[in-house]
């Protein structure tokens, strides 16, 4: 798939919104009109007693005739009808918005498969030589806090947007497994010191993953090492998720691998901290 | 759905719902709202009660603009009640007395207690009560008259507004007043009006025959009596095009103890009319008198929600907040969006209305981005001071 710049997507996405945002102001607007001609309607049955410019006889009548205090239940009807009608179309709006994330997201994904790719085609090319590592420490990085910001989105937009594609999470996940696996190999062939840390966890069965994914990025980011981040959902029916599960042993989560060794159970960015202090 | 969630929607529904119902009310009479019924040759006798309290600075102008109105000399008493002021209030009242003026000094009170003083002196078939602050201008009594001819509407309530002299709070203040006068115009047509104000009203006299005096250990005794006179089902009628003008607080130190005063009081006083959520009041008790009440709980809850949507940011967040813009938009934006972009609208309607009144869009712009921070803090003051269950003092 050609990688399409990201100013022509948002430039398509704001043109598809703006149709749709014309399109509902235009229900909206009739639908006012249709109301305001049914209410004039009504308001010629409601008495005519609060008029003030009628004469004094019509308006003493109709006084009489109308001892009960007036409701006006119509105004009230109308109003939660107009209310309703605004809600669904910020609904519909909602889900378009976070279609429109979804597409760009994999748009994301792609390009950052892009540039795995050539990584990894460069590696085999160069096969164990040492002297493109500065090549492949620097490509490594960007491409790590690229996914890495995906990974934010995606966690984003299932919790707080409740959009959640797990054929994009899977991608997701088998770009993760080629950065780990390609840093591995730039560890071993360019003698560097980076820690791999990767996290299993389970959306279904496990109450503090979502703190020990927390903890995990505390502690990075107080750490003055170099640590690189993976994390999986063994869960989801990810065929590369569950290669990792087998491989490293993993029976429970949250589970943290840490430099190939498997470390189950929850541990704060203090514990992490140590390990990685202790694996060196 | 969780419970958190579901709040966020019946508060962004609700406030949806009651924008709408402004709207309505607006297109449905917006081409009668600025009218004022046909004129008539009826000039009963007027009596304006003005009770003061060290208020030797504005008193004589005040008098003055009274004095220039357009009504029959003969046809008016102002009734001057100096509620034991420290300043020589008093004297300044005497000095004007006249034929018309009267001058009377008692023991210190209140505000109510000087206006019941002066309405049982008063021998007029309308009595108007106003603040010494207050300025009228030459058409205010002959704009307000008309209303009367309804013999249900028992008080007509003017046009308050406000002079400002350049500075920022006095133009938000302006474009505040504004659109209260405008929902009130527009809350008369559902029989809504809830306060008859302070800086100028005008009754039947019968009325507090019927109805009583004043709360004289009242905070907001001008809204009081108004739900008074609702409570009886009388009218109360809104004029837009009888000015009076107003001194406004200068500072925010006194504009937020304003507030907070007109907070408390306001909802002492609902509290106190609860019984009239029945269907007998009509759109009144069925409408307004609820609406305060969950207005206030929404707003609660809504701090209440703020508060808790920052507890529970994700640790995330931070790594993508600016992304975070584009991917927020969703139902809370677009109905927040529509409720802004109608209030300013809104604003901007009730100013035009007013042919004579200009105001720089910026100032409206301001005015709904920074009233809402001024709300909160006297919401937030209003429920400290009940808690320290604080004395009243004006």
């Amino acid at each position: 798939m050609a990688v399409r710049s990201d100013w022509v997507i948002s430039y398509v996405q704001s043109h598809r919104l703006l149709v749709s945002a014309l399109k509902i102001l235009q229900i909206h607007f009739s639908l006012i009109l249709l109301f305001q001609n049914v209410s004039v309607f009504f308001n010629v049955t409601i008495p005519l007693s609060y008029n003030l410019y009628l004469q004094r006889d019509q308006r003493r009548i109709l006084f009489l005739v109308n001892l009960m205090r007036k409701l006006s239940v119509h105004l009230y009807a109308g109003a939660f009808l107009l209310s309703l009608l605004i809600f669904l179309s910020g609904i519909f709006v909602g889900q378009m918005v976070d279609l429109s994330n979804m597409e760009n997201l994999a748009g994301e994904v792609d390009s950052v498969s892009q540039k795995v790719s050539s990584v990894h085609l460069l590696l085999l090319m160069e096969g164990n030589s040492s002297s493109f590592c500065p090549v492949y420490t620097s490509e490594l990085d960007s491409i790590d806090s690229e996914v890495e910001l995906v990974g934010h989105k995606l966690s984003y937009l299932e919790d707080e947007r409740n959009a959640f594609d797990p054929e994009l999470k899977k991608q997701y996940f088998v770009l993760q497994a080629e950065s780990y696996l390609l840093s591995k190999k730039v560890n071993e062939i360019c003698g560097d010191d980076i820690t791999l840390l990767v996290h299993f966890y389970s959306n279904s069965d496990c109450e503090n993953c979502r703190e020990q994914g927390y903890e995990i990025l505390k502690s990075r980011d107080s750490s003055s090492e170099k640590i690189k981040l993976y994390s999986f959902d063994g869960d989801l029916g990810s065929p590369v998720a569950d290669a990792f599960k087998e491989q490293y042993n993993i029976k429970s989560y949250p589970s943290i691998v840490i430099n190939e060794k498997t470390y189950s159970g929850y541990k704060s960015s203090s514990e992490i901290t140590q390990i990685i202090k202790g694996a060196e | 759905m969780d419970f958190v969630s579901f709040l966020n929607y019946a508060i962004a529904f609700f406030s949806l719902f009651v924008a709408n119902v402004f709207i309505l009310l607006y297109l449905t009479h917006r081409k009668d709202y600025l009218k004022t019924p046909e004129q008539t040759d009826w000039e009963p006798f007027i009596s304006i009660v003005l009770p003061a309290y060290n208020e030797s600075i504005y008193l004589k102008e005040s008098i003055d603009t009274i004095l220039a109105v357009d009504y029959p000399r003969n046809k008016l008493e102002i009734i001057i009640v100096d509620d034991g002021s420290t300043d020589n209030t008093y004297e300044i009242a005497k000095q004007c007395e006249s034929n018309i003026v009267h001058a009377y000094q008692k023991k210190n009170g209140g505000k109510g207690s000087a206006l019941n003083f002066g309405i049982k002196k008063a021998k007029g078939e309308l009595i108007a009560t106003m603040d010494a602050d207050s300025y009228l201008t030459k058409d205010t009594i002959h704009e307000l008259l008309p209303f009367f001819t309804d013999q249900k509407v028992m008080a007509v309530t003017p046009a308050v507004k406000i002079k400002t002299d350049g500075s920022i709070l006095k133009e938000l203040q302006r474009v505040e007043y504004l659109m209260i006068l405008f929902s009130r115009k527009l809350l008369s047509f559902i029989d809504s009006v809830p306060v008859t104000p302070g800086p100028f009203s005008i009754f039947r006299a019968k009325v507090f025959d019927e109805v009583g005096l004043f709360d004289e250990h009242n905070l907001v005794e001008d809204q009081e009596i108004a739900l008074r006179i609702q409570s009886h089902n009388y009218k109360i009628k809104s004029s837009m095009t009888a000015d009076v003008f107003t001194e406004p607080p200068d500072n925010l130190p006194d504009l937020i103890r304003q507030r907070v005063r007109w907070q408390r009081g306001g909802v002492r006083n609902f509290w106190k009319y609860k019984f009239m959520i029945n269907p007998k009041y009509g759109d009144f008790g069925m409408y307004f008198v609820p609406l305060n009440f969950a207005t206030l709980t929404a707003m609660f809850t809504l701090f209440a929600l703020m508060a808790y949507s920052v507890i529970t940011t994700p640790y995330y967040v931070q790594y993508v907040w600016t992304e975070l813009f584009g991917m927020s938009v969703g139902l809370f934006t677009f109905v927040g969006a529509f409720v802004i972009l109608s209030s300013l609208i809104f604003t901007y309607l009730s100013v035009q209305s007013f042919r004579t009144e200009k105001i720089g869009l910026h100032y409206m712009v301001m005015f709904l981005v920074f009233y809402w921070y001024l709300m909160i803090t006297y919401n937030l003051l209003f429920i400290f001071k009940e808690i320290k269950r604080e004395g009243y003092s004006w």
